[in-house]
């Protein structure tokens, strides 16, 4: 049940068809996780928050740099050198107390990976490295949890919503690490956000059932044109993760 | 056809689209190979591997809808679009 708290604050989104009370009490009984929490998964989280999930675990080692910051948004100037999970998660907490805020100082790893998935309803694939990515659509896959990956590159940035073990993942597309893709890419933080926000809402709708989840789809935007593309994508019969 | 080049290989090929004659009866293996003959070595990297197969790591999409048979013929298709994935985050 909601509170009548939750009530007065959620109002404006509880009055959106199918989404109601129903939906906001499905967000607040789900843990979402987030790897990592930098210009796609920082405005990611922030959108989380405002929904009022119950739980975000954000995933993210390293130290704020000056050059995060034309896209980082959950950080604060002042932090530079500061640890980048524990601003995100004190910009969080500070933003909407009733949410659970769990911060943790690592990237998804081997070590990691199968715990921090175990623990979450939704996870937000948000890191530059398709190792990271990979692990973490593996073990969604194997737990037969909701995934959605976010990724961008120049002005292009592409969301894959998945239904664990039901519809095509990450590894149908990508099942290793492209030999040519640069841990560093060209971005300006606008295109982050705004990926990041269509990546939100597709949490939310599988979560919920609000409208339609954009599965087996990979949608495409590019943002100098601003042409939007739905790719119907398929299940891989030879698919390391999901092979059907 | 249209062929449609995005993410890293409209980066580094400096062009996002081009018209090119294609027959109905090409697959998609070839035509992808033809185009990565004509084009300079960083840009035909992203498109075939050193044996000249269809490059594993790229994604090919017809009209809309992601490939993964590459025998199959391009018939009528308008667009071939070519993309290699994207992990930026």
């Amino acid at each position: 049940m909601l509170s009548d708290k939750d009530k007065a604050y959620y109002a404006w989104q509880l009055n959106v068809p199918g989404f109601g009370v129903e939906g906001q009490e499905k967000l607040r009984n789900a843990t979402a996780l987030v790897s990592r929490v930098g210009g796609l998964g920082g405005p990611l989280a922030f959108s989380l928050a405002a929904a009022g999930f119950g739980k975000i675990i954000l995933a993210h080692s390293g130290e704020l740099r000056e050059d995060d910051l034309n896209r980082q948004i959950l950080m604060k100037h002042d932090g530079l050198g500061g640890a980048r999970h524990e601003q995100a998660a004190e910009t969080l907490r500070r933003f909407n107390p009733d949410v659970d805020v769990e911060s943790v100082g690592e990237n998804i790893s081997e070590g990691n990976v199968v715990g921090l998935v175990e623990q979450a309803d939704v996870v937000f694939s948000c890191a530059p490295l398709f190792e990271e990515r990979l692990l973490m659509n593996r073990e969604a896959v194997r737990q037969k949890k909701f995934l959605v990956d976010g990724a961008m590159f120049n002005m292009e940035g592409q969301v894959l919503a998945v239904k664990g073990g039901e519809t095509a993942c990450l590894a149908c597309l990508v099942d290793e690490p492209p030999e040519h893709w640069q841990r560093r890419f060209p971005v300006i933080g606008a295109l982050s956000a705004m990926m990041a926000q269509i990546a939100a809402l597709e949490g939310i709708k599988m979560l919920t059932g609000l409208g339609e989840s954009q599965v087996d789809k990979l949608i495409h935007v590019d943002a100098l044109t601003m042409n939007m593309r739905k790719i119907k994508v398929r299940r891989n019969p030879h698919c390391k993760h999901c092979k059907v | 056809m249209k062929i449609i080049y995005q993410g890293q290989i409209g980066a580094v090929a400096g062009l996002t689209s081009e018209e090119r004659d294609v027959s109905s009866d090409t697959t998609v293996a070839e035509l992808i190979a033809e185009i990565a003959k004509g084009k300079p070595a960083e840009v035909a990297r992203f498109l075939v591997d050193s044996e000249g197969n269809v490059s594993k790591s790229l994604l090919v999409v017809v009209d809309d809808d992601h490939v993964l048979d590459y025998s199959v013929r391009v018939g009528d298709a308008r667009e071939l679009l070519l993309m290699p994935p994207m992990a930026g985050g």
